[in-house]
């Protein structure tokens, strides 16, 4: 099913536009959890919490690339579990997990000042990207979006490791340039 | 949070153009292969079956000219052949000449019941349309290709649906949607000896889902190109490219024009791009020296195709 027709089953509130996302892009939704967690069982929460987050989400929200919309989704969703498995392994104490915990009760995870630098940021991160070549910009964001092993990356685009590993490590230093250059501070 | 952290909480937050681009990127490369190889398979089995056809009837020439082929009468093959015509009451000859505006497919088609007759055998009046005809026939590589390709760029559509759309005076969606071909068709590419372009582009249809080009080669070298195009936008003096609605995909093939040869180019505007709004537009193709393919010489000139979109 097109995405236009599986957005208009959210506004139109039925329940077949979950079954149809989960038809489409379920198996992506689940890759990018999986190279997150590592776990079955983790990713799979996470998915199926991506797809109540897209069903509270939409109305009023229309995303122009239902994908991408998605994969936002359960990647913030995994990097949050992610960080509530890791304190807890850890065992840095009970208080952060409680904090981490408690974040969660919050309209938003973050601060309205960090809400708005983290915006910021991105913008500045589109503009660098935009600016490159495609294969490093995809190359960026395969690594860095989408969390994908140098190895992935390699036989992705049919290259070496070590070029992949060249390219991420000049992009980076150009980064960091082009973010003291806008006058990004993290 | 640490700042590495914050950095990929930013990232998280890209834009959504730049996720779905690379939620595709390497893979349309690996299927672009796979495109390529199964092509290059399909082309060997066709190209197989016409050369075993070639020899099978190679030698049955040459066995029926030597007169070894009989048939169940003591008669050579021809003579059989014509025989079992006039048994079954069908004269090639007087069907072929009975319908002068049938045409060349016509000629075909009875030549081919007729057991294809060599060409020396058939009056003079005869070779001629069944030449044209078998040229006709002949499916070309190139419109075969492009027909394995389901994306919004076909090449070398065949003449009967360009012939359905109409001209873009005859055609009324064009008119409605405001879209008119431009005067002045700019350069951008190679030029020749006396200065004029290698490689121009004509406008040759427009309505409001796609336009359909001209890309003729001018000069005494092939030139290649690709599916990719891009749409720009005459904002003030500068030409601005047009951001597509949807990621748009290539499959990585190349198409060649020969030297003195024309290929229509068909771009589907509406679904990469959506209703333009009015404005001064143009198509940005790419092309390169087919013999500079692959060398240190390798260069992609523009060439641009000039359209209006009226309010």
């Amino acid at each position: 099913m097109e995405d236009e027709r599986i957005i208009d089953l959210y506004w139109a509130r039925q329940e077949t536009a979950i079954a149809e996302t989960e038809k489409k892009y379920g198996g992506y939704c689940r890759s990018i959890a999986l190279h997150i967690l590592k776990s079955m069982e983790d990713s799979e929460e996470c998915v199926n919490d991506t797809w109540m987050r897209a069903w509270d989400s939409m109305p009023p929200k229309r995303p122009d690339f239902l994908s991408a919309f998605l994969g936002k989704i359960t990647r913030n969703l995994s990097i949050s579990r992610y960080r509530m498995n890791h304190a807890r392994k850890r065992g840095s104490g009970e208080m952060d997990l409680l904090l981490i915990e408690l974040e969660e009760c919050l309209p938003s995870g973050r601060s309205v000042e960090e809400e708005i630098e983290g915006k910021e940021t991105a913008a500045s991160i589109d503009r660098f990207l935009y600016g490159i070549e495609e294969e490093s910009r995809n190359i960026f964001v395969r690594r860095y979006f989408y969390m994908d092993s140098v190895k992935e990356v390699a036989e992705r685009f049919n290259i070496s490791e070590s070029k992949v590993k060249s390219q991420l490590f000049r992009m980076r230093n150009r980064l960091k340039d082009h973010l003291e250059k806008e006058g990004i501070v993290l | 949070m640490k700042r590495s952290e914050k950095l990929l909480d930013a990232i998280g937050q890209i834009d959504d153009r730049l996720v779905e681009e690379a939620a595709r990127a390497g893979k349309e490369r690996q299927e672009g292969k796979k495109y390529r190889k199964k092509t290059l398979y399909r082309w060997q089995g066709a190209l197989a079956a016409c050369a075993l056809i070639a020899v099978c009837v190679g030698i049955f020439g040459i066995l029926k000219q030597s007169g070894i082929i009989f048939g169940p009468y003591g008669e050579k093959a021809a003579d059989t052949a014509e025989m079992a015509l006039e048994d079954s009451g069908v004269n090639m000859a007087v069907q072929v000449e009975a319908d002068p505006t049938a045409g060349p497919e016509a000629a075909v088609t009875s030549n081919d019941e007729a057991a294809a007759p060599n060409a020396g055998e058939m009056p003079e009046a005869e070779i001629e349309p069944y030449a044209q005809a078998a040229e006709e026939k002949e499916p070309k590589p190139e419109l075969a290709a492009a027909e394995a390709v389901p994306e919004a760029l076909s090449e070398n559509a065949d003449q009967s649906r360009m012939a359905a759309a109409g001209n873009q005076d005859q055609n009324p969606a064009a008119k409605e949607a405001g879209l008119s071909q431009s005067e002045s068709i700019a350069d951008g590419g190679l030029t020749l000896a006396d200065g004029s372009d290698q490689v121009t582009v004509s406008v040759k249809e427009i309505s409001a889902e796609r336009v359909t080009f001209i890309l003729e080669n001018r000069g005494d070298e092939s030139i290649c190109y690709g599916e990719a195009y891009e749409l720009e936008r005459l904002l003030g003096e500068s030409w601005e490219k047009v951001q597509p609605k949807k990621v748009l995909i290539w499959n990585d093939g190349g198409y060649e024009t020969k030297p003195g040869g024309s290929n229509e180019v068909v771009v589907n505007i509406e679904s990469a791009y959506g209703k333009l709004e009015p404005g001064q537009y143009r198509i940005v193709k790419e092309y390169w020296l087919e013999s500079n393919a692959g060398t240190a010489d390798y260069e992609k000139y523009p060439v641009y195709a000039e359209f209006a979109v009226a309010d």
